[in-house]
C-alpha cells in the first residue's frame, strides 16, 4: 500500500507544480504616432502591456505638460498553457500646451511589493504654434449664452440645465457648438451626476473640452436671479442630414448648497434636474451651382505628393494626398487613383483632428501604394473636393493637381494577386490605425461545424465505459453466484487449490521451512475434505473429523490414514527443529496419495448417514 | 462497369458544381477586398455564410472586411465566430482585440473616455484555446480508460497489475474530470443563452419586444450580449453583462455562433 500511495503522491504533486502559478512577468511599450507637433498640435499615445501570471497595474507616464482629450482602455486575458496573460492597450488623445522637448515616460507596470516594470522612453518636440494669430488651443469654457434669450431651458429659480445651440439653423455638414449647462443659485457641494445626456443623433460630433477639467462657475443674471454657471458638456455637432435634428434633454442630479438648501428646502435630498431637447432646423446645401461628388463643408485645401516621379516597372512609389481645412474631416473621401498598367494597392487614411479655439480642423491623409506593371508615363490625378463655404454660401473645389509617374524598364511579370502583406501593410502598419488583416486566401469553404460531439457514434464510444464496468460488475456478481451454487464444481476447485498448496510445500521443502511444509500440507487435505463433504472442517478435533469421515461413508482405514496425516502435520509443525528433507519428501508422497483417495470418495448425505 | 462509372459521374456533377459555385464567391471577394471594396468583399463573405458554410477563414475575412468599413461590432462578432470555430487562431484573436481598440478609440473620440474590456470567465480562459475535437477525444479516451481500469480491477488478480491500475486509474479520473469540465464549457451547455456581440454604438434595451417600449438600457458596440430569448418579430431578449437586460431589435445583436447552434 505504501508504495502505490508514495508514486500516487508524487504524480499529483508533478501535476500541482506544473500547474501552480509562475512568478508574474510582462512587458509595457508606448509608442506616439509623431514625435513633432506643434503647440495645440494633437497626437496619439499608445500603451501596451502584457502580464503574465499574475495582477498588475498600470501607471501612465507623467503627462503634465499635455491636456488629455481622449483615452480609451482595451483590455482582455487569454490562457496560455497554465498562465494568465492579460493584455491591456490604453490609448490616449494628448495636445501640446506649450512649446519645448519633453520626455514621456516611462510608463510602468507595478506588481505590488515593490515589482515593476519600465516601458521605453518617448521624445516629444513641441514646436511654436499650429498658425500664426490664431488662438491656441484652450480647454476652457466657451462663452456664456446670452440672458435675453430663453431658449433651450425650462427656467427654475433653484436651478435649471440649459441647452445652447450656436446656430439653430446649420447647413448639412457644418459645425454647431452644442454646450450643456448648469444654472444653479449657490455652489455645487459634489460633483453633479448625469443621468440622461443630451444625445446627439443624427450628429458627427466631437468633444470640444478635456475630459479631466475642473468644473469653474461663472456668474450670470436671469430673470434678476443670479445664477452660479456651469459648463457640462461643449460638443462641435455636424448635422449629417437636413431637416429638423433633434438634440435630446439632459438630466442630471446634483446636490445645492445654496439659498434653498439653507431655507431647508430637500435637505440632503439630491436636486433632480430635467433639461428640454432643441430642435435644429438643418438646411440642405443650396442645389445651385453644386459639384458633383461629397461637398466638403468648411475649409480645405489639397495637396498631392509622390515619393518618386520616376521609378523601374514593378517598383513602388507612394502617393500621398493630405486634405487639411477645417470642418468634419474625418468624412472626406478621395476616390483612389486608377489607370491602366498602374496597381493601386488600398490606401492608408491617418486622420489628424485638433479644436484650437473650439473649432475643428486638421488633416486627413491618404497614402496609396502605387506599382507600374507597365513601362510608360502616368497621369495621376488632379484630386478634387467640392467644398461649402457656410458663411460666404458659396461652392468652390479644392484641388491638387495632377503628377505624373513614369515607368521605366520591361513590363513586370504578369499582375499576380498582390501578397496579402505587402497589401496590408504598404509602408509598416500606422500606429495610430486599428491594423487588421491580412486577410486569408485559402479556405476548405467547409459546410458543417459538426464536432465529435455532434456525430452519433461519439455517444455510443462513451456510453462504453461505463457499460463496460457495469457488464464486468454483472458477470462477477453471477461468476460467485455460480460457484456458490454449484456444490459440484466445489471438489474441483478444491483439487486445483490442493494441487497448489502441494507445490508450495515443494517449495517450502526445498527451502528448507518445514513449518511452512507441514501446514501446506495439513491446508491441502482440510480444503479437500471441506469440498468433499461439503461443510467446514478446520473447528472439528482430530477424533470428531474421524467420527465424522466414518458417518458419511469413508472407508474407517482412510480415515484413520487421513486423520493421523493431519496429526502428524500439527506435531510437526509446532517441533519442527530437525526435520530433515526425506522426511517432508515423503510427507508429500503419502499426501499426494491420501489426496488421490479422496478424489475417489464420494461421501452420502448427512441425513442418510 | 462502364454503367457504374456513368452513375459515379452524375453523383460526382453537383458537389463538383458547388464547390466552384463556393470557391468563385470566395476568390471574387478576396478580389474585392485586395481592390479596397470592403463593402463589395463583406458582401461576398456573406454570400458564402447565406450558402451555408460554416467556416474559420470565411468568418476571419468577414471580420477584417467589417473592419476596414469601421463596423467594428460587426468585425468583434465574426472574430469571435472565427475563434469559436477554430480556437487558438492567432490572427483572429489580433483582429479581436484590435477591434475592440478601435471600438475604445471610436468612443474615446466622441466621448473623451472609453472603457472596453473582455475579461473572460475562468471556465472559458482556461479551454477557449483548445479544441472542441481535442476535448472530446481526451474525455473519449479518458472514459474508456477509467471505466476500462475499474473493469479490470474487478477480474485481475495479480498483485502488481492490480497496483498499476490502482495508480493509474484516479490520474485518468483527473483526466476525464478536467477534459470533461472542458467539453462542457466549450460547447456552452451551461451558458445561460447564445453570445452575441452588439453591433451598433446604441443599442437600446427595452422593457418588451416593441419599439414603443420604454428603454430600460442602453447597450454599446462590441459588448457581450447572451441572447436570452429568439423572440418573434425581429426582437430578442438579452442580457448584457455590467448593463441589464432587456429586448433589443435583433439585426443590432449579431449571435457569434453559426446559426443553429
Amino acid at each position: 500500500m505504501k508504495p502505490r500511495l508514495s508514486i500516487a503522491i508524487a504524480l499529483l504533486s508533478i501535476l500541482a507544480s506544473s500547474a501552480s502559478a509562475q512568478a508574474p512577468d510582462g512587458e509595457v511599450e508606448m509608442s506616439v504616432d509623431r514625435n513633432q507637433v506643434e503647440v495645440g498640435g494633437i497626437f496619439q499615445l499608445r500603451i501596451t502591456a502584457t502580464v503574465q501570471g499574475g495582477q498588475a497595474q498600470l501607471q501612465p507616464p507623467d503627462l503634465a505638460a499635455f491636456d488629455v482629450l481622449s483615452r480609451s482602455v482595451s483590455s482582455g486575458s487569454v490562457m496560455r498553457g497554465f498562465t494568465r496573460e492579460s493584455r491591456l492597450t490604453q490609448t490616449m488623445q494628448l495636445r501640446a500646451r506649450q512649446p519645448g522637448a519633453f520626455q514621456l515616460g516611462p510608463a510602468r507596470i507595478d506588481f505590488g511589493g515593490g515589482t515593476t516594470i519600465d516601458s521605453n522612453v518617448l521624445q516629444i518636440t513641441v514646436g511654436g504654434g499650429i498658425q500664426a494669430g490664431q488662438p491656441a488651443a484652450q480647454g476652457g469654457a466657451p462663452d456664456l449664452p446670452p440672458a435675453h434669450h430663453a431658449d433651450g431651458m425650462a427656467f427654475d429659480p433653484r436651478g435649471f440645465l440649459r441647452t445652447w445651440v450656436t446656430d439653430a439653423e446649420p447647413y448639412v455638414g457644418q459645425q454647431v457648438d452644442v454646450t450643456v449647462y448648469l444654472y444653479l443659485r449657490g455652489p455645487l457641494r459634489a460633483s453633479p451626476a448625469i443621468t440622461r445626456e443630451a444625445t446627439t443623433d443624427g450628429f458627427w460630433t466631437r468633444d470640444l473640452l478635456p475630459p479631466s477639467r475642473s468644473l469653474d462657475a461663472r456668474t450670470q443674471t436671469l430673470q434678476n436671479m443670479t445664477f452660479q454657471v456651469y459648463t457640462l458638456r461643449h460638443v462641435a455637432a455636424f448635422p449629417l442630414q437636413a431637416g429638423e435634428q433633434t438634440i435630446g434633454a439632459p438630466a442630471m442630479e446634483v446636490r445645492n448648497s445654496g439659498l434653498w438648501g439653507l431655507l431647508g428646502g430637500g435637505g440632503n435630498e439630491p436636486l433632480r434636474l430635467e433639461g428640454v431637447p432643441v430642435t435644429v432646423n438643418v438646411r440642405p446645401l443650396p442645389s445651385e451651382g453644386r459639384p458633383d461628388g461629397d461637398v466638403h463643408v468648411g475649409e480645405l485645401t489639397v495637396t498631392s505628393e509622390l515619393d518618386r516621379a520616376q521609378v523601374g516597372t514593378g517598383d513602388a512609389v507612394t502617393l500621398t494626398v493630405r486634405a487639411e481645412g477645417r470642418g468634419a474631416i474625418e468624412q472626406i473621401r478621395i476616390p483612389s487613383p486608377s489607370a491602366d498598367g498602374l496597381r493601386v494597392l488600398q490606401p492608408e487614411i491617418r486622420d489628424t483632428v485638433s479644436t484650437p479655439g473650439g473649432v475643428v480642423r486638421g488633416d486627413r491623409v491618404y497614402r496609396w501604394l502605387i506599382v507600374p506593371e507597365r513601362p510608360g508615363t502616368y497621369t495621376l490625378g488632379p484630386f478634387e473636393v467640392p467644398v461649402f463655404d457656410p458663411e460666404a454660401e458659396r461652392y468652390t473645389v479644392a484641388r491638387a493637381p495632377a503628377l505624373t509617374l513614369t515607368a521605366a524598364g520591361n513590363a513586370a511579370a504578369a499582375a499576380a494577386e498582390p501578397e496579402p502583406a505587402e497589401l496590408e501593410a504598404p509602408s509598416g502598419p500606422a500606429p495610430d490605425a486599428p491594423s487588421f488583416g491580412p486577410i486569408h486566401r485559402e479556405s476548405e469553404l467547409t459546410r458543417s461545424y459538426a464536432t465529435m460531439v455532434d456525430r452519433g457514434w461519439y455517444r455510443g464510444l462513451l456510453a462504453l465505459g461505463p457499460l463496460m464496468l457495469l457488464l464486468g460488475l454483472v458477470a462477477r456478481a453471477w461468476r460467485r453466484r455460480a460457484a456458490s451454487d454449484d456444490p459440484a464444481r466445489a471438489p474441483r476447485r478444491a483439487r486445483k487449490a490442493a494441487r497448489k498448496r502441494l507445490a508450495e510445500a515443494q517449495a517450502h521443502a526445498a527451502g528448507g521451512e518445514p513449518r511452512a511444509f507441514y501446514a501446506a500440507i495439513g491446508a491441502a487435505l482440510k480444503d479437500v475434505l471441506q469440498a468433499r463433504l461439503g461443510q467446514p472442517v478446520g473447528s472439528l478435533t482430530h477424533p470428531e473429523l474421524s467420527a465424522l469421515l466414518t458417518r458419511r461413508g469413508m472407508e474407517p482405514e482412510l480415515a484413520r490414514a487421513v486423520v493421523e496425516e493431519l496429526e502428524g502435520c500439527d506435531f510437526a509443525r509446532f517441533s519442527a527443529a530437525g526435520v530433515e528433507r526425506a522426511e517432508m519428501d515423503e510427507c508429500l508422497t503419502r499426501a499426494r496419495a491420501l489426496l488421490a483417495k479422496l478424489d475417489r470418495f464420494t461421501p452420502t448425505a448427512e441425513d442418510e448417514a | 462497369m462502364r454503367r457504374s462509372l456513368l452513375v459515379l459521374a452524375l453523383l460526382a456533377l453537383p458537389l463538383t458544381a458547388r464547390a466552384d459555385s463556393l470557391e468563385e464567391i470566395w476568390d471574387r471577394a478576396n478580389h474585392a477586398y485586395f481592390q479596397g471594396d470592403h463593402d463589395g468583399a463583406a458582401d461576398g463573405y456573406r454570400e458564402l455564410l447565406a450558402l451555408g458554410v460554416v467556416d474559420p477563414d470565411v468568418a476571419f475575412n468577414l471580420a477584417t472586411a467589417e473592419a476596414r468599413r469601421g463596423r467594428y461590432g460587426a468585425a468583434i462578432q465574426y472574430f469571435e465566430q472565427a475563434l469559436w470555430l477554430r480556437p487558438g487562431d492567432e490572427d483572429a484573436r489580433a483582429g479581436l482585440e484590435a477591434a475592440r481598440a478601435a471600438v475604445g478609440a471610436r468612443r474615446a473620440n466622441a466621448q473623451g473616455e472609453a472603457e472596453v474590456a473582455e475579461e473572460p470567465p475562468l471556465g472559458e480562459a482556461l479551454f477557449g484555446g483548445t479544441s472542441r475535437d481535442l476535448l472530446a477525444l481526451l474525455t473519449l479516451l479518458s472514459s474508456l480508460g477509467l471505466f476500462g481500469a475499474l473493469t479490470a480491477l474487478l477480474f485481475v488478480r495479480r498483485e502488481s497489475v492490480r497496483l498499476g491500475l490502482g495508480i493509474a486509474a484516479p490520474l485518468v479520473g483527473i483526466v476525464l474530470l478536467v477534459s470533461g469540465a472542458g467539453m462542457v464549457i466549450r460547447n456552452g451547455w451551461l451558458e445561460e443563452g447564445d453570445p452575441g456581440v452588439v453591433l451598433q454604438e446604441r443599442v437600446p434595451l427595452r422593457e418588451g419586444p416593441e419599439a414603443e417600449a420604454s428603454e430600460r438600457h442602453v447597450a454599446r458596440e462590441g459588448q457581450r450580449a447572451w441572447i436570452l430569448d429568439d423572440g418573434e418579430d425581429g426582437w430578442v431578449l438579452v442580457r448584457v453583462p455590467s448593463v441589464g437586460e432587456g429586448w433589443a431589435e435583433a439585426s443590432r445583436i449579431g449571435p457569434v455562433r453559426p446559426s443553429g447552434r
